[in-house]
């Protein structure tokens, strides 16, 4: 047995102590964790009122910043040109991916044969719709009439290449109206950080 | 002479470069379901037709994964 050193591990600095107790803190953990003994059980003490403010000053500059990002991009001078980018963008990723083939074949019965020749039906009704145009999409169904069965094999084959993701990323970049956008940044002026308020008024 | 000499060496470095920024990459899935039984397989291919394969099935159980020839029983 070992007798409790009279260190300052069981106690914890003021919460309100400031930066010169922040060592103090640190070596009590050390001394807590090589002791293994009950101190270590108690929870750490509730973040100090000036931390917490400042954690608050810290997300409303953030929250400025984005306010200040997305009143540029949709200022009136630059939000057709914006919309113009984002939509040209989608465009783009929509085409980076290419769908090489998808083939699908269903062998499918629901126990009714009333309701599998519906079923199949529908299908034939909407595969010259659907698949007339496109060649590398095959979807097949062959009803099962004999009872509940579900049979399906298939295969889907997409490519990409680095010169595609390049030409995009290049797109995405050239494309973006920088002019504009620093314009229009400059005039709305820079986000500042406003003076820390002190721990005293924080509290009242 | 020094010209076409340098010309044909760049260009004999770039080829390469530009045969794996041009060569698509891609993935192909498969699967097949039938009673009591289902597999499928993934096949990642990037300059080799197979680059990574990974086969999977359920009705036996457990699954395969190839990496550009090598096996493994996963």
């Amino acid at each position: 047995m070992r007798e409790p050193e009279p260190s300052t591990a069981g106690a914890h600095p003021p919460a309100a102590a400031g930066r010169t107790a922040a060592p103090e803190k640190k070596a009590s953990d050390k001394l807590d964790l090589s002791d293994g003994s009950d101190e270590s059980d108690k929870s750490d003490p509730p973040a100090s009122p000036s931390a917490r403010v400042s954690r608050l000053h810290r997300w409303m500059f953030v929250f400025r910043k984005v306010k200040k990002i997305l009143a540029i991009l949709f200022d009136p001078r630059l939000s057709g040109r914006t919309i113009r980018w984002l939509r040209r963008d989608l465009n783009l990723l929509l085409h980076l991916v290419r769908i090489h083939h998808i083939r699908l074949t269903v062998t499918a019965g629901v126990g009714d044969p009333a309701e599998t020749g519906m079923l199949y039906g529908w299908y034939i009704a909407l595969r010259d719709v659907v698949l007339s145009r496109r060649p590398h999409i095959t979807i097949r169904f062959d009803p099962y009439f004999g009872g509940t069965m579900l049979e399906a094999e298939g295969s889907i084959g997409v490519t990409c290449s680095i010169a595609r993701l390049l030409l995009a990323g290049s797109v995405v970049l050239i494309g973006f109206p920088w002019l504009t956008f620093l314009s229009a940044w400059r005039r709305l002026g820079k986000v500042r950080r406003e003076p820390m308020p002190t721990a005293g008024e924080a509290v009242t | 002479m020094i010209a076409t000499t340098l010309l044909l060496f760049v260009a004999a470095a770039l080829l390469p470069v530009a045969i794996v920024i041009f060569t698509p990459f891609g993935c192909t899935a498969d699967f097949a379901r039938s009673p009591g039984r289902g597999s499928g397989s993934v096949v990642l291919h990037w300059l080799s037709p197979r680059l990574v394969r990974f086969t999977v099935d359920v009705g036996q159980g457990g699954g395969t994964l190839f990496i550009l020839g090598w096996s493994r029983r996963i």
